[in-house]
């Protein structure tokens, strides 16, 4: 049995696998996707205890009282969000829900100035959209 | 008179187009969202033509028997074709409505829309309202009614939020396919051979039945699923299912010497173009290469299935949702009719990938199951498993006189770019040809569409005005890998190999690469993209190169008949190659939707670039070399250019084209010429490397 909260509810679940698969199996939680399972390509992307993680590679086991975060949780005029509907940053959109929470978290770590690496580490858009979420998050950092 | 759509042909009423009902307007199509924007488009030519708010238009696209059947949204005609059809239904919608409230009203018809009627949105939208209950659209669409010009577009701005944006950013349930959830659905993967052609040689059912998270097994000859309770479930039972089989998987051609493979492989020649004289000598000659490409979407190929009393209903990403229809019914032998397929979008869809082949996955499970079933691939599936684009060679060649080109020859050779379901008499989907009572695949056979180019032979005839002139194309009708359409087909090669040849040749004769194009160009439209670009570029202005910065300058018509788009990029080449200022002009005849465009544009360009300098994907005796993001790189955030600035041509009077894929040749062609211009050398492979680069300088 794992006790956390997700978006401020309380969850308690005997799932066991990554949590990935809790919020879009269990939770009914679709923001955050599955691209690979892999860790290749930050789809999965929410917060947890403040930090971007990609819940694929994010085993359960290791999430007794922690505090996850997913786009569901961010309000709906959240400045991110705008952000990205005013710039249309997205082609499809598969990739965004991963990059808002990624930016989500740098915003509020103050760390503007780690977007580029932290995308290069993490995140895949093969969509191309790159220049619209780059200026979408940079409004917000 | 603009000619009536050719999508009018299958659906010529009104009716099949728009409908008013409880004060909405319906419209419907059979283009599909593909991650394109279509959809938006669709709802602002609706919206302009009909003078209604945008918040009052459902727009239902790519559903057997309830929408237009438009075959597939491919070939960047979605616009072009399919939005052509929406205006012309809705400008005649438009004018009955106007003269059915006229009478209603008993005025004559020419006051109807200054009467009450009046002209705002919201009036309009109170007219249709009102004139529903007695209004005929079962009527023929009349194409000679002229659509509004676009000096009286009023009820737009320039750039309008798409309607679904919102719902795709924050997870609405459902707003992808890969999200769509129905009551008592069950999950599955199925299990593939590491390459298609491979045959299940020994499958243990039992164990594979008693493996914890599996609900039930489907098997029919080599076709093998294991379907379970929850996605979870689904993937690690899948993960442990490789234990207990074993595939006979023929060894690959070696495929490390690209032209050496493709030379191997039995062609067919076809003569694409013949003009003037034989050219039987050249002066300036390049052998190009184009390695095969993955897809690799970033969501996996999905489709829901849920069987019922008749038949069947498949929610699927399909381009397109008849043909695809028509194969999985004959494969389950069931009628088309009792068989209905849903489009839901998916992540972007970039050519023929697996989601025809997953759609049929699904169908096969939610039969043996009698239950809803969503079946996914996995990452490695979407690498091995789906069409590649095809590895091609182009061998372009020039004779000049007097500093013009008088003689070109053009040859390509590739595998072929149409596999799609659909096309030709057989069944082409993956797991049909796996089955117990298997069906083949159809025989091979690129359509001739001179000289617009169907497959491999895509924009093979340069667009410049050469007297003396032979292209053909052999073409590979052999698949040791599977093939099929990605963006742009046979472009991305063909028009890097005549960008390529054309900066050489002005190299040779010492002319401006701008300057020698322009000389051999008579299409006032492709002339003017090329001057936008260069000048946006400062070309006249800009260093020598020779340097380690190069500039480069490419330019195409999609097809030689669509989008125009010509490019001049910077580059910088040191321990890596890196374009770091884009400056491209299009000409798309009238923008439907010009944020739209601006998003396509960008988004080709970075994907041509991604394509040009980093992506392959290897044939090896033991399988594809790229099997996952680990092995197969795309272009990263750090590699983007730091300015790229997108101009459409004021070309509003002539008809709105497609831009999905204009970009993907002139970008290639472009990035090469910068390399040549940066360090003096000629990189004919692509994906065009660094270690090419040093290669080359050694
Ligand atoms: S799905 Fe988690 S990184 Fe790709
Ligand atoms: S917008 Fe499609 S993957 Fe990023």
């Amino acid at each position: 049995m794992t006790a956390l909260t997700v978006n401020g509810m309380a969850v308690e679940t005997t799932f066991d696998g990554p949590l990935l698969h809790l919020l879009r199996g269990e939770l009914d939680l679709f923001a955050a996707k599955l691209g690979c399972g892999e860790g290749n390509c930050g789809a999965c992307t929410v917060i947890v205890n403040g930090q971007a993680v990609q819940s694929c590679q994010t085993p359960l086991w290791d999430l007794e009282g922690a505090e996850v975060r997913t786009v569901e949780g961010l309000r709906a005029d959240d400045p991110v969000i705008a952000a990205f509907m005013e710039e249309n940053a997205a082609q499809c959109g598969f990739c965004i829900p991963g990059i808002l929470m990624t930016v989500t978290a740098l915003r509020d770590q103050g760390k503007g100035g780690d977007l580029l690496q932290t995308l290069d580490e993490r995140h895949i858009c093969r969509c191309g959209a790159h220049m619209r979420i780059l200026r979408a998050a940079r409004t917000v950092l | 008179m603009t000619a009536p759509s050719t999508s009018l042909k299958a659906a010529p009423l009104i009716s099949h187009w728009v409908g008013f009902e409880s004060g909405r307007v319906q419209i419907r199509s059979g283009k599909v969202e593909i991650g394109q924007g279509i959809g938006h488009a669709l709802m602002r030519i609706a919206a302009e033509e009909l003078e209604v708010p945008m918040e009052i238009i459902d727009l239902v696209q790519g559903r057997t028997a309830e929408t237009p059947n438009e075959l597939w949204s491919s070939a960047s005609i979605s616009v072009e074709v399919g939005g052509l059809a929406v205006r012309q239904a809705c400008t005649h919608a438009r004018a009955l409505a106007l003269a059915e409230g006229a009478r209603l009203q008993n005025v004559h018809p020419e006051d109807a829309g200054v009467a009450d009627c009046g002209r705002g949105t919201a009036d309009m939208a109170a007219l249709y309202d009102a004139v529903a209950p007695s209004l005929d659209l079962d009527v023929p669409v009349d194409p000679a009614l002229s659509p509004k010009p676009r000096s009286d577009y009023s009820v737009l701005p320039e750039k309008t939020v798409p309607h679904d944006l919102r719902d795709r950013l924050t997870g609405k349930p459902g707003a992808f396919l890969q999200d769509f959830t129905l009551p008592g659905m069950l999950h599955a993967r199925v299990l593939h051979p590491p390459c298609t052609a491979g045959v299940l040689l020994q499958c243990d059912e039992t164990a594979l039945a008693a493996l914890p998270c599996v609900r039930h097994v489907v098997r029919d000859e080599s076709f093998v699923a294991l379907v379970a309770e929850t996605e979870h479930d689904a993937i690690r039972a899948a993960q442990a299912a490789s234990a207990h089989v074993s595939w006979d998987t023929p060894d690959l051609p070696e495929g490390a010497d690209l032209p050496a493979l493709l030379k191997d492989l039995p062609a067919e020649r076809r003569r694409i173009l013949t003009r003037g004289d034989a050219v039987t000598s050249v002066d300036v000659e390049l052998c190009v290469t184009r390695p095969f490409l993955a897809h690799a979407s970033v969501g996996l190929s999905t489709a829901v299935a849920r069987p019922d009393d008749k038949g069947m209903t498949v929610w699927t990403q399909s381009q397109g949702v008849y043909p695809t229809r028509d194969e999985i019914a004959r494969t389950l032998g069931i009628a088309s009719e009792d068989l209905r397929l849903i489009h839901v979008p998916g992540a972007g869809c970039y050519g023929h990938n697996g989601a025809d082949d997953v759609a049929l996955d699904a169908a096969l499970c939610a039969r043996a199951v009698g239950a809803p079933v969503r079946v996914s691939w996995t990452r490695t599936q979407e690498m091995t498993s789906a069409p590649l684009g095809s590895g091609m060679m182009v061998d372009v060649g020039a004779s000049l006189a007097q500093g013009r080109i008088t003689g070109w020859t053009h040859k390509v050779r590739s595998l072929t770019h149409l596999t799609r379901p659909g096309w030709g008499d057989g069944i082409n989907l993956l797991s049909a040809w796996r089955l117990g009572d298997p069906h083949a695949a159809s025989d091979i056979e690129d359509p001739g569409q001179v000289p617009f180019g169907g497959g491999g032979d895509r924009n093979a005839i340069p667009l410049y005005a050469v007297p003396n002139i032979q292209v053909t194309y052999d073409m590979i009708k052999a698949q040791p890998v599977r093939t099929s359409a990605l963006r742009s087909l046979g472009a991305h090669a063909n028009v890097f190999a005549i960008e390529s040849l054309m900066d050489e040749c002005a190299l040779s004769v010492g002319a401006d690469p701008v300057a020698f194009r322009l000389a051999h160009l008579e299409d006032p439209r492709a002339r003017a993209v090329l001057r936008c670009a260069a000048d946006m570029a400062s070309w006249d202005d800009r260093s020598s190169g020779g340097d380690g910065i190069g500039w480069g300058i490419g330019l195409g018509r999609y097809k030689n008949k669509a989008a125009y788009f010509a490019v001049a990029l910077r580059l910088e080449a040191d321990a890596a190659l890196h374009v770091t200022n884009v400056h491209c002009a299009v000409d798309c005849g009238l923008p439907v939707d010009p944020d739209g465009v601006r998003n396509q544009i960008e988004g080709g360009i970075i994907q041509a670039l991604s394509w040009t300098l980093k992506e392959e994907t290897v044939l090896r005796p033991d399988g594809l070399s790229a099997r996952g993001w680990d092995t197969y790189s795309i272009i990263n955030w750090d590699e983007l250019p730091s300015k790229l600035e997108v101009k459409i041509m004021d070309a509003e009077n002539n008809p709105a084209l497609g831009v999905g894929e204009c970009t993907m040749g002139p970008v290639a062609g472009a990035v090469g010429n910068a390399i040549r211009n940066a360090l003096g050398v000629r990189l004919t492979a692509m994906p065009l490397t660094p270690q090419k680069l040093l290669e080359a300088l050694a």
